[in-house]
């Protein structure tokens, strides 16, 4: 088998702005994820049972259906049910971003009710309010006990937009499948996607763990 | 001889009459229709653009991976600019994949599909097609197969110890089980290439199909690959001959025969950019 880099040399710049591409789905989705997950997680933690309830069928529906489903669903029968034309990326966002929701408000969950009860219940009579509370006291020890899930939910942002090139949104799996089929050198180009969603997953994933060894102390309670 | 000629004359003026008579009414067929005969002709202008669903595939529309200059070239793109500029509007490129070039009219999230489309009779059902080219099939694989290095002819596929890898939502699928009923015949999913050549290489197929006219490009990338017609006879390959070409959806014939009628108009430098494309200019 000849390896041959003339795939590389003609399309960098087009491979680059793929590269661009995926990050800003990530990072965008990962975003939206996160504003849902927090409202979601902390409605359902102090929210009171009905919402817990509701929420809960959110975050049980985005778990047992396939991210592919609901990005193609999203696509193409979400504007045929309002009417309204949606552009691939933004379908793409939102989709991931709903789909990742689900995961960061258990998350955010897990995070809020690890938290020892009794210092609520300290806090509280100490005369701080429910919001003073979960501000001050419940959330900065949380967000520390989240971080290990949240930098793999964040990693999943990124693998998960290569599920993306399904509708055509033009990312780094999608045009280097484009670059394949011009120049049937698929060996090279998959290979060299590959090693790029390594290094776009890789510092995510270890730069998380290094802050959670540093501030982890400050989590225990 | 003076009522002849008299009468000759008066032949002629009659005819000429017929034909210029008759040229506004040829000529407007390519008028853009006014507001009001074509709904999808009034969207696309009062949007300001023509929202093409469109995927690459060497010769009709090769994708531009330079990351510089016009997104696509070939036949299907002169064809949409020019559609485009008698409009007055810009092109707006609506990415799809093989699977979804047809679906994505019935959503109305595109107002033509320029990826190129094969014309069969299932497609011709759902959706209309102005075609601007042909293409038939040839069927590749590795050359020192010993399954297929000693075969003559494309009848001698048919056979049950072959396999055949095709893409998942293109002609072969619904063809190949009546030209191949013996051979087994693998669905894959779309890699973006005209054909699927990674299954060939990965040995997980024998053969392949692909369009004859993309077979020069292929043959010259990948060595060590043999095709069905033998050599250049892959080139006049008659196997599911089919028409290439757009697709509209079938609710607005005002836009389609408009359509028609400006291709007719424009259909040499259509042909002559897919010669260019073909010979590698």
């Amino acid at each position: 088998m000849t390896i041959s880099l003339a795939p590389f040399i003609d399309s960098w710049p087009f491979l680059l702005k793929a590269v661009g591409v995926t990050l800003f789905i990530s990072v965008f989705s990962m975003l939206l994820g996160f504003v849902i997950g927090v409202v979601v997680g902390s409605l359902r933690t102090y929210g009171g049972r009905f919402l817990d309830m509701t929420l809960g069928f959110y975050v049980d529906t985005m778990r047992a259906i396939p991210l592919l489903v609901i990005l193609v669903w999203v696509y193409f029968a979400f504007p045929m049910l309002t009417g309204h034309s949606i552009n691939v990326t933004v379908a793409a966002i939102a989709a991931l971003g709903i789909h990742l929701g689900a995961y960061i408000a258990e998350t955010i969950r897990a995070g809020l009710t690890s938290v020892r009860k009794t210092q609520m219940s300290a806090a509280l009579a100490l005369g701080m309010s429910r919001t003073q509370a979960v501000r001050t006291i419940i959330l900065p020890q949380a967000v520390i006990r989240m971080l290990p899930a949240l930098g793999s939910l964040f990693v999943f942002a990124v693998k998960d937009s290569a599920i993306a090139s399904v509708i055509a949104v033009p990312e780094l799996l999608r045009q280097t499948q484009v670059v394949a089929g011009n120049t049937y050198r698929p060996f090279e180009l998959y290979t060299a996607a590959m090693l790029v969603y390594f290094l776009l997953c890789f510092p995510v994933a270890r730069g998380v763990d290094m802050i959670y060894k540093r501030v982890a102390h400050l989590g225990s309670s | 001889m003076h009522k002849r000629n008299l009468l000759f004359s008066a032949a002629l003026v009659t005819a000429m009459t017929f034909a210029f008579g008759a040229a506004p009414a040829l000529a407007a067929g390519t008028d853009v229709p006014a507001a009001g005969q074509s709904a999808k002709i009034d969207a696309i202008k009062a949007r300001g653009t023509i929202k093409a669903a469109a995927i690459g595939e060497t010769p009709w529309l090769p994708e531009n991976t330079t990351g510089s200059g016009e997104q696509f070239s070939g036949p299907a793109w002169v064809l949409v600019n020019e559609y485009a500029n008698r409009l007055g509007v810009k092109i707006e490129i609506v990415p799809v994949s093989h699977e979804t070039k047809v679906p994505i009219l019935a959503t109305g999230e595109a107002d033509i599909s320029i990826a190129p489309l094969s014309v069969t009779p299932k497609r011709s059902e759902v959706v209309d097609v102005i075609h601007y080219s042909t293409s038939s099939l040839c069927f590749f694989g590795l050359a020192d197969n010993p399954k297929i290095k000693d075969l003559k002819t494309v009848d001698d596929l048919n056979s049950p110890d072959l396999t055949m890898a095709y893409f998942t939502g293109t002609p072969p699928e619904t063809w190949a089980p009546t030209r191949f009923p013996k051979m087994v015949l693998k669905g894959v999913a779309g890699s973006g290439a005209n054909a699927p050549v990674e299954e060939i290489m990965a040995k997980r197929a024998d053969v392949a199909p692909i369009d004859n006219v993309a077979w020069p490009q292929l043959s010259k990338q990948v060595p060590g690959l043999m095709v069905f017609p033998v050599g250049d006879d892959c080139l006049k390959s008659q196997e599911m001959g089919t028409d290439v070409g757009m697709a509209v959806d079938k609710a607005d014939t005002v836009f389609r025969d408009w359509l028609l009628a400006v291709y007719g108009e424009v259909k040499d430098k259509v042909s002559a950019e897919e010669i260019r494309i073909l010979k590698g200019n």
